[in-house]
């Protein structure tokens, strides 16, 4: 038997093109991403999940992820307000948690009155793999953790209206009964709206989306996302986390040792009027929850593919030898011919 | 036509890179536009499923290209020619082991650190080579050192979360790495293709045409630039890596150049022009694994030997 008629590139053309749509109409990816990976660090004990600027973030290298204005969809924001976010991730085994840090003059923590807005951060995980960037898409949703510097200055301190607008005058609300409280009937409170909530467990919002228009939170009891922030010298450092193990399908999946996930991130300067959409956003980024004791054994996957590399490539270059008649020309035996006119 | 078979496989991948690049790097995402409903939605996702089949494409024509040039470096290759091939083989499956298993920082390491190794080998050989004008050679190993650092830059993050939690070594922002690796991709892409705009002098078919043709793309993305400045970076980033570290009136310059340029280079260094078009076609610092196996492929083709026996 000989190779020749199998090598001939009138067989291996349509072939090549006739696999590469059968993969595609099954969805069997083969490319995988080889660019920049957000590693987590193992910290053994309790997480700094309460403490942005606890000393035990500065030992852990961060990844700067640089930001890109968000021209999609409006409302855009064509310029990033922030160049870069500075981002580091770890894990006790138990909890996961990342901290993210930039630089931003000014603290906006209100969205109290009409032209006030937030600052504001997330990180998005695709829940599968080829999902669209922008907000998913229907078959490959996200899960997003949204952190609200408003949401965390409430968390320390309810505010309200007359905070913004102390000689506001105050109309009689409707219905005025004990049992809904101050304010009385709550339209958004009363629908279960998070954003309306009297009272707040989290300064991060767990959400998922399925594209443009899907932005979709979490049931309050599934709200599992802890956030921690502190502003200092004019940096904002935010901490997200949350158990590395969930059983909520709509939760990323952070187990140790699973192929890389994809993950990026967005900031919101509340300063510039950001919000929704208006947002500095990031490109995907590979993600890997580090197994916690990583050593030579982990590897192990990786050894036997380079050794099935060399085998392979060892038995081609024998193949070569033996064959002087075929050649295979490098890429150019007919661009030789031109060479030589 | 089994002499030539690698050649063809080169431009056959060149080809499948282009299409990938107008396909599936721009239009499938642009589709994102599309309305959700129906019909526009199945649209949509016929759409999605053509780029992943010329995604796919990618790296089928990349792997065979690869194995054909180990078939026949072992007829005609030096040792390091081998060496270099087998090296671009384990980035090859390095990548689809990393579909099923998460690499360790020591494994992603030592993964970037074969980008660097191998582009750094092959720019000397590249700078080594006298089949190629002087200028294209330039081009071609700024190029070589635009996958490098590019590499680098991945080699930083993986060796921080190696040093992780002992804060003794500070590696430089890959930020800084990234604007210097944007603009030397810049260059080489420029300097190659003006060594093909200097070679359209002496053509006979004339220089009118390729010169115009590569002012049009050049103007064409500088209108893009100034008009549609968003639509133009994101088509940079998710195109080409360009993240806007390089003015765009640059890189609408350097485009034109290359349009212009690299046939004509193909006329007098068809080797030295399928490899670098190959390379520039996979973009700076993309994450795909066929992509990065692409660029290698490309500056390895590129730095073939003319004189080298068949």
């Amino acid at each position: 038997m000989t190779w020749r008629p199998i090598l001939r590139f009138h067989t291996l053309a349509p072939a090549s093109v006739a696999l590469a749509a059968f993969l595609a109409l099954a969805g069997v990816p083969i490319t995988s991403a080889q660019g920049p990976i957000l590693f987590t660090a193992h910290l053994n004990g309790v997480l700094p999940v309460d403490a942005p600027f606890d000393p035990a973030w500065d030992g852990v290298r961060p990844v700067d992820v640089a930001l890109s204005g968000q021209p999609v969809v409006p409302p855009m924001l064509l310029d990033p307000a922030f160049p870069s976010v500075r981002v580091r991730a770890v894990e006790n085994g138990e909890q996961f948690a990342v901290l993210l840090e930039w630089s931003d003059p000014t603290l906006d923590d209100s969205v109290l009155a009409v032209d006030s807005f937030a600052d504001a951060a997330a990180m998005q995980v695709a829940l599968g793999t080829g999902t669209s960037i922008c907000m998913g898409q229907q078959a490959g949703a996200l899960n997003i953790w949204h952190w609200k510097a408003d949401w965390a200055a409430d968390l320390a301190g309810r505010r309200n209206l007359e905070d913004v607008h102390p000689e506001m005058p105050t109309d009689e609300h409707f219905p005025a009964t004990d049992d809904l409280g101050p304010d009385g009937f709550l339209t958004g409170t009363q629908a279960g709206n998070t954003r309306s909530a009297t009272t707040l467990a989290s300064s991060v919002e767990d959400l998922n989306a399925v594209g443009f228009g899907s932005l979709t939170p979490q049931p309050s009891d599934r709200q599992n996302v802890h956030g921690a922030s502190e502003y200092r010298a004019d940096v904002w450092r935010v901490v997200m986390s949350r158990d590395l193990l969930t059983s909520d399908p709509n939760d990323a999946v952070l187990r140790p040792g699973d192929a890389a996930a994809v993950v990026a991130f967005a900031l919101w300067d509340g300063s510039r009027g950001d919000r929704d959409g208006q947002k500095s956003v990031s490109t995907w980024l590979s993600f890997v929850v580090s197994q916690p004791a990583a050593d030579l054994s982990d590897t192990w996957p990786f050894l036997v593919m380079v050794l099935l590399v060399i085998a392979m490539s060892g038995l081609l270059m024998y193949y070569g030898a033996r064959q002087p008649a075929i050649g295979l020309g490098g890429p150019g035996a007919r661009m030789e011919h031109q060479d030589g006119g | 036509m089994t002499h030539d078979l690698a050649g063809r496989l080169a431009r056959w991948l060149l080809i499948a890179l282009a299409v990938d690049l107008l396909l599936t790097r721009v239009l499938v995402r642009l589709a994102i536009f599309v309305p959700k409903g129906e019909p526009w939605a199945s649209v949509g996702a016929i759409l999605g499923r053509i780029g992943a089949a010329t995604d796919a494409l990618v790296l089928i024509f990349a792997v065979l290209l690869l194995l054909a040039l180990l078939i026949r470096s072992g007829h005609a290759g030096g040792w390091a020619e081998r060496a270099l091939l087998v090296g671009v083989g384990v980035l090859a499956a390095g990548g689809v082991v990393l579909l099923f298993s998460a690499p360790p920082p020591t494994v992603a390491l030592g993964l970037d650190l074969l980008v660097v190794v191998i582009a750094m080998a092959t720019g000397l050989r590249l700078a080594r080579q006298s089949g190629i004008p002087a200028l294209a050679r330039g081009g071609l190993v700024v190029l070589a050192a635009a996958v490098a650092i590019a590499g680098l830059s991945h080699a930083f993050d993986a060796w921080g979360a190696i040093a992780g939690l002992s804060d003794v070594w500070k590696a430089p922002s890959t930020l800084i790495l990234g604007v210097v690796g944007q603009l030397t991709f810049v260059v080489g892409a420029g300097l190659t293709g003006l060594a093909g705009v200097i070679c359209l002098r002496r053509s006979p078919q004339g220089a009118s045409r390729p010169i115009a043709l590569g002012s049009l793309v050049a103007a064409a993305m500088l209108a893009a630039a100034v008009f549609a400045p968003a639509t133009f970076g994101a088509l940079a980033i998710w195109g080409v890596g360009l993240s806007g570290a390089v003015a765009a009136v640059f890189v609408a310059f350097s485009a034109g150049l290359s349009v212009a340029g690299l046939p004509a280079l193909h006329r007098i260094a068809p080797r030295a022009a399928v490899g670098s078009a190959i390379v520039l076609l996979s973009g700076y610092g993309l994450a795909a694994s066929g992509l990065v196996l692409a660029g290698m492929l490309g500056l390895f083709i590129a730095a073939q030997p003319s004189s080298q026996r068949h």
